[in-house]
């Protein structure tokens, strides 16, 4: 167990991301949706890695969502959380108009809900993800669990997710949120650092003179 | 009432330019200075509860500020250093002391723990306890001297304490979340440490504290009969130095709403300024005070770089200039300090322009201090894209903010010379030359102007009404530019407008805009890509918080009385 701040998991979230071939504004979306679970309690870390492992090398085409009337599927096999997400925030009217997407074969779709939250936030609705037997509720920095067990909702792959708004009848609980010190298994801290690795240039005598620009010793 | 008309904000075409950026000197709004103007208002007090430095300067030792609502301790680990193992560089594995800035009061088992990592630094864990982590490096021949004077029952020589001007000079200040350490989100709800910086900034200050008890204590040891301590006045000449290199550099690029409300900031206290139909005499006197001042400062400005010094000369110029302009009467026609500031525009350097604004700016405190409290950002709230936005929409928002990045040629070596990446060495950023070395392909996402011009591009292939989701599923490689661009719309002073990969970019001008909304003084560029400078040089030291004035330290007193 290694216990990271959250800028730690957000910074190397999005190297994990890059490094595994997103693109750089999907990568700051991973990144950023790693600490949203991780400041809730959720295992973002190993929810991140697990996907990034699983998708290494893949094209962005094979797994971003292809669009037929509300229902969302991969170019080829499992359809990737990140790029969904993105795309659904990007596109969250159709949600505020009552629409229904379906998504088929997605990975991890637990990471799907920080991206309702960064919805929620600008204009203050409840939104709704199902699958299998979860439930998830996400409203204005706030998010509710509802289904059998914990790991209803950490697997890593749903036949069928459906995303909508909710009415949300009654109030949501309000979360305290960590503000530091989020334990994460070292197993998956390792892996992400491996990924993040990929993102970083190695050093030659050359590089170290010229990339930084000062003398080795200051005595003075 | 005194304010009669309002002058607009400078614009950000004028403003976001490195080489005007690269010309900012501190202001009243600079975060040390935030910081010291807090803690003497709220009476905090500083103790030493820990001093376990031995006879060889080796040990521990904690400096303890206490506010009205929280405590916060300074962990002091001094070392012994070879000088074949002192380099400022980041690459660094050893310190002649390292710190780290703990959540209150630590106990000994904390101390043990501490003793255990901070010495590593960044090959050590900290924890949510540690609000920062840093380590700084002797100067070895002032902090020598200084030792030696004193043992001797002496003082130290004030020009060569005026000529370094630090006993110490930090080579890494890390703070949220880094390494381990507490992210920001642990200091909501404590206003004293929810401005920017403002943990880092106490944890200089308490260093500077240290980093002159060591030396006294030190003179002690060698003779324990004839050493003195350092007098008042000549003590207060000592500032911390910096080493600041690449690391820094890409964090005005990587926070663009951050960088614009230090900027809105700054720009709307000169626009209020420039503002007022006359001057106060109160504030003529205060402003002929604090220019008088800066020319002795600007007098004891040294710098190895020739480039910087052909600067400070011109500013000493300058200087003149707005003296004699101010023995003309200038401050007695209406508007005066506008008329002021458009004369400058016209009559001074870059330096010297800039110069006039902190100058503008310094004495009006009760006009303008209240501004401190904008310049932190929730930078969430500006992380949604709006993908409702058509292609012309977007299309409209380059034409009408990045015109100065659709006018550059990509295609050219020249405009696309560098690349910036994170080196798997330290972790840190770099800059490489595209054209000579190998990595470009990794490079960091700070090429903005190039973005920009791509992204133009590729509008060209939908439709004007198209939206931009539509273009985003289709070119993921755009997003990170997309939000930019999107966040450059609301916040105006967002975007550095400049090629941030050219030939001709210096990166010592986003360092030095950054260090000096930290307050920093004496910029002394080392090389094109890192800087030395001074903090907390001339400000009051924690047992005189309450006897010297808290905030005007900034232009010193020429006279080093504390007046």
């Amino acid at each position: 167990m290694i216990v990271c701040s959250l800028n730690e998991i957000q910074a190397y979230g999005q190297r994990a991301a890059r490094g595994a071939g997103m693109s750089w504004g999907l990568a700051q979306e991973a990144g950023k949706a790693t600490r949203w679970l991780a400041e809730r309690g959720l295992p973002g870390v190993e929810l991140l890695v697990g996907l990034l492992t699983a998708n290494d090398k893949r094209s962005y085409a094979s797994m971003a969502p292809v669009m037929a009337d509300g229902h969302w599927r991969a170019g080829d096999g499992e359809l990737c959380p990140v790029c969904s997400g993105a795309a659904l925030c990007d596109r969250i009217d159709l949600l505020i108009r009552g629409e229904q997407i379906r998504m088929s074969a997605l990975a991890y779709p637990l990471l799907l809900a920080p991206f309702l939250d960064q919805s929620s936030r600008s204009d203050a609705s409840t939104y709704e993800l199902c699958w299998q037997k979860a439930r998830v509720l996400v409203c204005a920095d706030s998010v509710t669990l509802e289904g059998e067990s914990q790991s209803a909702f950490l697997v890593d792959f749903a036949g069928e997710v459906t995303v909508s708004i909710s009415d949300c009848p009654e109030a949501l609980p309000t979360h305290q949120f960590r503000v530091a010190g989020v334990k994460t298994s070292t197993a998956a801290w390792r892996a992400m650092d491996a990924l993040a690795n990929r993102t970083y240039v190695p050093a030659s005598e050359e590089s170290r003179a010229l990339g930084a620009g000062a003398g080795r010793i200051d005595n003075d | 009432m005194n304010k009669a008309f309002a002058v607009p904000l400078r614009a950000p075409a004028t403003v976001m330019r490195l080489e005007r950026m690269g010309s900012f000197h501190q202001t009243r709004l600079s975060f040390m200075r935030t910081l010291l103007r807090r803690l003497a208002r709220e009476h905090w007090s500083v103790d030493c509860p820990v001093w376990r430095i031995g006879a060889a300067g080796e040990g521990i030792a904690v400096y303890r500020a206490r506010g009205p609502q929280s405590s916060y301790s300074l962990v002091c680990f001094a070392h012994h250093l070879e000088p074949e193992e002192r380099t400022d560089r980041v690459i660094a594995e050893r310190w002649d002391s390292t710190f780290t800035l703990f959540d209150g009061d630590p106990s000994e088992a904390d101390l043990t723990r501490l003793a255990a990592n901070v010495p590593l630094q960044e090959a050590g864990r900290c924890s949510e306890h540690e609000l920062v982590l840093a380590r700084a490096n002797k100067s070895v021949r002032l902090f020598e001297h200084v030792v030696e004077r004193l043992a001797e029952g002496n003082q130290p020589d004030t020009d060569q304490i005026e000529a370094v001007g630090y006993l110490m000079r930090t080579t890494a200040v890390y703070g949220n979340g880094k390494f381990g350490v507490a992210d920001r989100g642990r200091l909501v709800g404590r206003p004293a440490l929810t401005g920017p910086f403002q943990a880092e900034m106490l944890t200089v200050w308490l260093i500077r504290a240290f980093t002159v008890d060591l030396a006294e204590s030190l003179a002690k040891t060698r003779s324990p009969n004839t050493a003195v301590a350092l007098n008042d006045n000549i003590r207060r000449k000592l500032g911390v130095g910096n080493a600041t290199g690449l690391g820094m550099a890409p964090f005005l690029i990587n926070h663009p709403p951050l960088l614009h409300a230090w900027m809105l900031a700054r720009e709307s206290a000169l626009s209020r300024v420039r503002s007022l139909s006359r001057a106060a005499p109160e504030a003529v006197e205060s402003f002929s005070e604090m220019l008088s001042r800066a020319k002795h400062q600007v007098a004891g400005w040294r710098t190895v770089d020739p480039r910087q010094q052909v600067r400070i000369e011109a500013l000493a110029l300058d200087l003149e200039r707005l003296c004699a302009r101010i023995a003309g009467g200038a401050l007695r026609a209406k508007a005066p300090w506008d008329a002021l500031y458009r004369w400058g525009e016209d009559a001074l350097s870059l330096e010297g322009q800039e110069m006039l604004v902190s100058l503008l700016i310094e004495p009006h405190g009760a006009l303008v201090d209240e501004l401190a409290d904008t310049m932190s950002v929730d930078e969430d709230a500006s992380f949604h894209i709006d993908g409702a936005m058509s292609i012309a929409g977007i299309k409209d928002l380059i034409d009408r903010d990045y015109a100065w990045a659709l006018e550059t040629d990509y295609a050219s070596a020249e405009t696309t010379a560098r690349f910036w990446y994170v080196s798997e060495e330290k972790l840190e950023p770099r800059l490489g030359e595209r054209h000579a070395e190998p990595g470009a392909e990794l490079e960091q996402p700070f090429a903005v102007g190039r973005d920009i011009a791509g992204l133009y591009r590729a509008l060209s292939a939908f439709a004007s009404d198209d939206s931009l989701a539509s273009l985003l599923l289709a070119h993921p490689e755009h997003r990170h530019t997309a939000r930019r661009i999107q966040i450059a719309a609301r916040y105006p002073y967002a975007e550095i407008r400049d090629n941030l990969i050219s030939a001709t970019m210096l990166p010592i001008d986003l360092l030095r805009c950054k260090l000096s909304f930290f307050g920093a003084t004496r910029f002394d560029p080392r090389s094109d890509r890192w800087v030395r400078i001074t903090m907390f040089k001339d400000a009051p030291f924690p047992d005189e918080l309450g006897e010297v004035p808290a905030d005007s330290w900034a232009f010193p007193p020429i006279h080093g009385d504390g007046a």
